[in-house]
């Protein structure tokens, strides 16, 4: 059902964890579908400098959560947000139609890590 | 977590179990039977069933059991959940 690439990320994930202190964090599903996923992310410069994600959820969710921790290293806020849902399950040699909606939520995961980061930079700003 | 990992986990090491019942293989929705016994969804999306045969042994039974806890540990790491979860 899943490819090799799937089964491969889901047995060795990279970048599990969670930054301590990050610079925005996302957190997306609900347990009713059963997948969430949290996404925590440092910025320098309006550059991804570290990425780190936790999932809840079936082999297809960890993958792709793997997946877009490896796309978005190292590139620019603007640069993250034009990475989709369907490009990272493209990245992973595609997956079962039935994964695609609830398990394929990195994207959203990582957008919403992002905005977070976008917010409280604002927030910031404001203040002083 | 949920049980298509521990699934997973499991077959790659030779244990075939099924992650929901036998009448709802290939649905994604939590079982039913968990649902109506009020079981938290969280806790019944990572329900496995395991069943014996005729042939199955106590040696079968002993690996089972020493190679699901290593599984269950790397995917409650894994989980945003599992810190206020056991």
């Amino acid at each position: 059902m899943y490819s090799e690439k799937v089964l491969e990320y889901f047995h060795n994930p990279k970048n599990v964890g969670e930054i301590e202190d990050p610079d925005g964090t996302g957190q997306v599903g609900n347990v009713a579908c059963g997948d969430i996923m949290k996404i925590t992310i440092t910025v320098a410069d309006d550059v991804i400098t570290d990425i780190k994600f936790k999932t809840f959820g079936c082999a297809a969710a960890i993958a792709t959560s793997s997946m877009i921790t490896e796309m978005v290293k190292g590139k620019t806020l603007d640069e993250a947000l034009k990475i989709t849902n369907r490009d990272v399950a493209e990245e992973l040699g595609g997956l079962p139609k039935q994964k695609m909606h609830c398990s394929n939520l990195a994207a959203d995961a990582l957008k919403a890590a992002i905005d977070d980061y976008i917010d409280r930079t604002k927030g910031r700003g404001g203040e002083s | 977590m949920e049980g298509e990992g521990i699934l997973l986990g499991l077959d790659l090491k030779g244990i075939a179990v099924s992650s929901g019942s036998a009448c709802t293989a290939g649905e994604l929705k939590v079982s039913h039977v968990l649902s109506a016994m009020h079981i938290d969804a969280v806790i019944a999306q990572g329900s496995i069933r395991f069943s014996l045969g005729p042939d199955s042994t106590e040696d079968d039974v002993d690996y089972v059991l020493s190679t699901l806890p290593p599984i269950i540990e790397r995917l409650r790491a894994m989980s945003p959940l599992s810190s206020d979860r056991k």
